[in-house]
């Protein structure tokens, strides 16, 4: 468990984007100075709500995006200094499942052929070994073989995010980026769904980056959790530990938001966080948190609290902890 | 029916008539609405929620869509029997509905101060001064901070639970406001401002007297607002109960099934595997007269294929339609 996978420092990704008035550009940091490392066999949560650039983190670890600044390590190679051969090469162990299984497969191809696309481009076996294969995952995610002729309109929503499964891992990938992966599955079918992503991590050794802006799923399913806020980091732990022991504002406005299903807690509740996610093209000055946060005092409104331990292995930027 | 219900629908059926054939979106459902609750309707994708919502404002697109039978009792009217105009007139003053998605709700090239000063300008006598005033009184209602500015703001310069808020804000804007329909009012919105959007709705609920049929697909939003719940499947009403008969003894293999599949259940606090519902939600093209969960539930036999189940009382206000209520009753309870 201890082995690092992948290590991410300090990476920036900005985007410079024309604002509503003029031709001034702006800089939208949506990833802004994030370190961690992703254990081999590990789980690890990324959770946040929209524009905390969790989404952005994903593409760019896997180099789906250019990087602004800082590193990606992965085998203790930076992901950006690789040439056009090498990554394609790593490609086959860096995959990705993306959240809407509408959108991700293309309507024109069959599914046997959408699912044998990876392997056809990375020539890895004749068409009968590659057949072979197509059959074998189709068996593996939960879709019968006999239906590799079907388009992918022709399958359901859970169905269709199982044949995305199914794209990533035709090439034996080691590290899978789990964008939303379940996000717009319903509840049942969601289970099922997560139930497979446990099987095949057990059966094939994966290591996840497990992205989602539900924190049920993301409880349940990871080892560890990153909480983001407007482009950075300001909160990671063992999953245990940051259930139960969370110490910035925000984690626990998060927790405390996130609806229980159990009516007689309704009540018992903390007041909730007020005022909206501020705009990360112009995030608030010091502490992005520091205007909902009821605990602000003057120094979150000046500095941005670096991202301190405050027990082993747990992390959390606020300056509270000071 | 009682002095204390606001609406009451009986038996209504919908159908669609696409290309492929007759969807049968709503089947025989009867719920009542009482005055001051929330009620929710709960169910996946595909299961009528939606559908019996539209029913009640008619909004159904006809064609396709045709309300084959049943009855709508508002406050002593027949809504399926009102010509379109008198409909009209409820829409804007007693029966409000609010969307999932308030951008699309909403006119983007009007201040949302002037949209809202219109529902008092077409319903009600008053001067554009007068329904200046009261728009901001509105917003201020909604808890929009500095109301009187932000009524010129346009849409797009608000952010999702903002714009949620006007929308709240406007189905407000009547005399005498009844019921408030909210079609997943929180699903679009960020976790934070969903507590909050709740949290507004139960609060208002109490200040204007009135009723809310809330539809979500969310078990956690259920348990935080409902009062009363309506669990749906397939275009049938499967379970029926007070808030906490419904998450204390779901009773019906659905709710059972729906409630285990929740990764926040504490059952997996060890991390142990979900309990899914196998298989998946059934065409409602091809589905029969049995019970539509019956491909789905371990304790299904011949039965549940061939007829939809009768009432099963359990409790007072607490009821399921399931042939197999015995032997599901006797399993032991989470």
């Amino acid at each position: 468990m201890s082995e690092s996978l992948m290590e991410v420092k300090d990476l920036k990704k900005y985007y410079r984007i024309s604002s509503r008035e003029g031709n001034a550009k702006q800089t939208l940091k949506a990833v802004d100075g994030v370190s961690f490392d992703i254990k081999k066999g590990e789980i690890l949560g990324i959770v946040g709500e929209s524009g905390c650039g969790k989404s952005t983190l994903g593409k760019t670890v896997l180099r789906l995006h250019e990087k602004t600044e800082g590193e990606v390590l992965y085998g203790g190679r930076d992901l950006f200094s690789l040439d056009h051969k090498e990554m394609v090469d790593l490609r086959k162990s860096i995959q990705m499942v993306f959240q809407d299984p509408f959108s991700s497969l293309n309507p024109r191809k069959k599914v046997g052929s959408l699912i044998s696309q990876p392997l056809r481009i990375h020539k890895a076996g004749t068409p009968a070994e590659i057949a072979e294969k197509v059959d074998s995952i189709m068996e593996e995610v939960g879709i019968n073989p006999m239906y590799k002729n079907r388009f992918p309109h022709q399958f359901s929503g859970g169905q269709r995010q199982r044949i995305g499964i199914a794209r990533a891992l035709t090439l034996n990938p080691e590290f899978v980026v789990c964008d939303e992966a379940v996000s717009a599955l319903d509840v049942s079918v969601q289970a099922q769904i997560l139930n497979l992503l446990q099987d095949l991590r057990e059966k094939h050794d994966l290591t996840y980056m497990f992205i989602a802006h539900d924190l049920a799923v993301v409880e349940y399913i990871s080892t560890r959790i990153v909480v983001m806020y407007l482009g950075k980091i300001i909160e990671m732990a063992d999953k245990d530990e940051l259930v139960k022991n969370h110490t910035h504002p925000y984690t626990k406005a998060l927790f405390n938001a996130f609806p229980l299903t159990d009516p007689h807690k309704r009540d018992q509740k903390e007041k909730i966080v007020m005022g909206d996610v501020p705009s990360p093209i112009n995030p608030p000055t010091g502490c992005h948190f520091h205007p909902r946060c009821p605990y602000a005092k003057d120094i979150c409104k000046q500095q941005y609290p670096p991202l301190k331990e405050v027990s082993p292995g747990h992390m959390s930027a606020c300056w509270l902890n000071e | 029916m009682s002095d204390d219900t606001l609406l009451t629908m009986e038996n209504v059926n919908v159908h669609f008539h696409t290309r492929r054939g007759v969807v049968k979106a709503v089947r025989d459902l009867s719920l009542h609405i009482k005055k001051g609750e929330t009620l929710a309707l709960v169910g996946e994708s595909g299961c009528g929620k939606s559908v019996t919502a539209h029913t009640i404002n008619q909004l159904i697109p006809m064609p396709p869509g045709v309300i084959e039978s049943g009855s709508v009792i508002f406050r002593d009217r027949d809504l399926l029997k009102l010509p379109e105009k008198e409909i009209r007139k409820l829409r804007g003053t007693q029966i409000s509905m609010i969307f999932q998605e308030p951008m699309t709700s909403l006119n983007p090239v009007f201040k949302i101060g002037e949209q809202l000063a219109d529902v008092f300008l077409t319903h009600q006598k008053m001067t554009k001064k007068e329904a200046h005033a009261k728009a901001v009184e509105l917003l201020d209602l909604v808890k929009i901070p500095s109301p009187e500015k932000r009524a010129h703001d346009y849409p797009h310069q608000l952010s999702g639970g903002m714009r949620q808020r006007v929308m709240i804000a406007m189905a407000l804007a009547s005399p005498e406001p009844g019921l408030m329909i909210a079609d997943e009012p929180t699903t679009a919105l960020d976790v934070t401002i969903q507590a909050q959007i709740l949290d507004l709705l139960t609060d208002l609920k109490d200040k204007v007297d009135m009723s809310i049929l809330l539809i979500t697909h969310d078990m956690g939003v259920v348990a935080e607002t409902a009062d009363r719940v309506v669990v749906m499947y397939a275009g049938r009403k499967v379970e029926e109960g007070t808030v906490y008969q419904i998450f204390d003894n779901p009773s019906h293999p659905y709710t059972l099934g729906l409630l285990n599949s929740l990764p926040s259940n504490e059952k997996y606090a060890d991390h142990s595997r979900l309990e899914a519902i196998p298989g998946n939600v059934p065409d409602l093209l091809t589905l029969g007269d049995g019970c539509p969960f019956a491909n789905r539930c371990s304790w299904a036999d011949e039965a549940c294929e061939k007829s939809f189940p009768g009432i099963t009382e359990l409790d007072e206000g607490h009821s399921i339609w399931c042939h197999k209520s015995e032997e599901v009753k006797n399993r032991s309870v989470r």
